[in-house]
């Protein structure tokens, strides 16, 4: 079964504090013009935003991964996989590049707030397939991407493939990057013997990632 | 008066201060800003060159200090590369693609698979205000892509970006595919996960911590 569905920008948990830790700012962003600017950048950004997410769920035994030893040993146990996908379209592509030509400021708080707007969209979309999975007595992984925790971005093959051609208008290049550049991603696992383990970020280096940066 | 103007154009790109509109920074609102002070520099006679080496470069490095030394943020190197762009922007048609003055070419990407591209960007302007001509390729450029373009564009340096650890894996054989092209064409890498041991291992001329650090090794390099 395949679901998909819209998400209010509006109802995004976005905040230009949550930018200023992504460029490891103080809190107010230095000074009160780059807060305003910031500020003025997220009102801005939020109507540019088409937020769409959706996931299929399938027998763990009709796909294949290839995710790799870390994120292997995160679904170990799982009797399906939901397969997702998040957007927020084309169009706040296009915003980001040319607010950056305009604005250099503007252009990169535009592009952080996307990168954020996009985790907060995904996060909403796990908080979904875990209330559908605990209905049926299931628990739930965490949600886990390629390119992260050593799972190839060439992973994105196998993640397409069990999608509908073109789902939610979302392609992937040849060396699999997805189109528009906003999206994210991914796979939760399901089933009686899994739950959500920490993310292992202690082997990794990645010092922005978002789910560093949740703590998680 | 070419000391002083010079000076000017410095502290207004250090500062952030664009244009006489702009309303950053707010206490010098009405005031000159840096397309204003280097439109006056050429009229005075100042040559391109010293407008660029001793006021852009001179006011992007006071950044890069501020920003090594942890008293500037993100922000403010993005306020200062806007101020630093528009008064590029007049200069720019005064300065041929490789005449005196630039330092010359960098050839600058995200390596495929990868789509990030906030630190390469940063590091394109801080560069561009280091008085380098920079040719961004954008971001998930195939090794392929970067040949091309040294073929084109005659570098004298190469940057490549990764920021995860599963598309640094293109790091490697990218810098195999360059040195294959262009034999003695210094290839740098950066990106989160890149340390000088990785770099030294894919055979990469180095990498460094931020764009302000790059910059200044290119400098000394010559």
């Amino acid at each position: 079964m395949t679901v998909e569905f819209s998400l209010e920008a509006d109802g995004l948990p976005l905040s230009a504090e949550e930018v200023f830790r992504a460029w490891h700012c103080p809190p107010d962003g230095g000074n009160a013009f780059v807060e305003a600017v910031v500020e003025r950048t997220l009102e801005a950004a939020r109507p540019r935003m088409a937020v769409r997410a959706g996931y299929r769920r399938l027998d763990a035994r009709e796909i294949d991964l290839e995710t790799g030893p870390v994120i292997g040993s995160q679904l170990e146990g799982a009797s399906s996989l939901v397969v997702f996908l998040v957007t927020l379209g084309p169009g706040y592509d296009e915003w980001v590049r040319s607010s950056f030509r305009r604005d250099p400021l503007v252009g990169c708080a535009a592009d952080t707030i996307g990168s954020l707007a996009v985790e907060e969209a995904a996060e909403i979309l796990e908080g979904r397939v875990d209330a559908e999975l605990l209905g049926e007595g299931l628990g739930a992984t965490r949600r886990l991407s390629p390119g992260y925790c050593g799972w190839d971005v060439a992973g994105q093959a196998a993640l397409f493939a069990a999608l509908p051609e073109g789902f939610l208008g979302v392609r992937l290049s040849p060396s699999f990057m997805m189109v528009p550049l906003k999206s994210v991603s991914g796979v939760i696992g399901a089933g009686r013997r899994v739950a959500k383990r920490p993310y292992p970020c202690a082997t990794c280096g990645i010092e922005s990632c978002s789910r560093r940066r949740r703590g998680a | 008066m070419t000391r002083e103007i010079l000076v000017e154009l410095a502290d207004a790109v250090a500062g952030g201060k664009a244009e006489r509109d702009s309303p950053y920074p707010p206490e010098r609102r009405g005031e000159d800003g840096a397309a204003e002070i280097c439109l006056a520099a050429l009229a005075a006679g100042v040559s391109p060159e010293d407008v660029l080496r001793r006021g852009l470069v001179a006011g992007m490095q006071r950044v890069g200090e501020r920003f090594a030394r942890g008293e500037a943020f993100i922000p403010e190197v993005l306020l200062a590369a806007k101020a630093m762009r528009a008064a590029l922007a007049h200069l720019e048609p005064r300065l041929a693609k490789e005449e005196a003055g630039r330092r010359g070419t960098v050839v600058l990407g995200t390596v495929a698979g990868d789509i990030h591209d906030l630190g390469k960007n940063l590091v394109g302007m801080v560069l561009q205000g280091a008085g380098w001509r920079v040719v961004d390729l954008g971001v998930d450029v195939s090794a392929d892509r970067f040949a091309q373009a040294v073929r084109a564009e005659h570098p004298r340096v190469v940057g490549l970006s990764a920021l995860l650890t599963t598309t640094m894996a293109h790091l490697g054989p990218t810098v195999e595919r360059l040195r294959r092209e262009a034999p003695g064409l210094p290839v740098y890498v950066g990106g989160a996960p890149v340390t000088p041991e990785f770099a030294e291992r894919i055979g990469a001329a180095g990498t460094f911590p931020d764009a302000f650090a790059f910059a200044r090794h290119l400098g000394e390099a010559g």
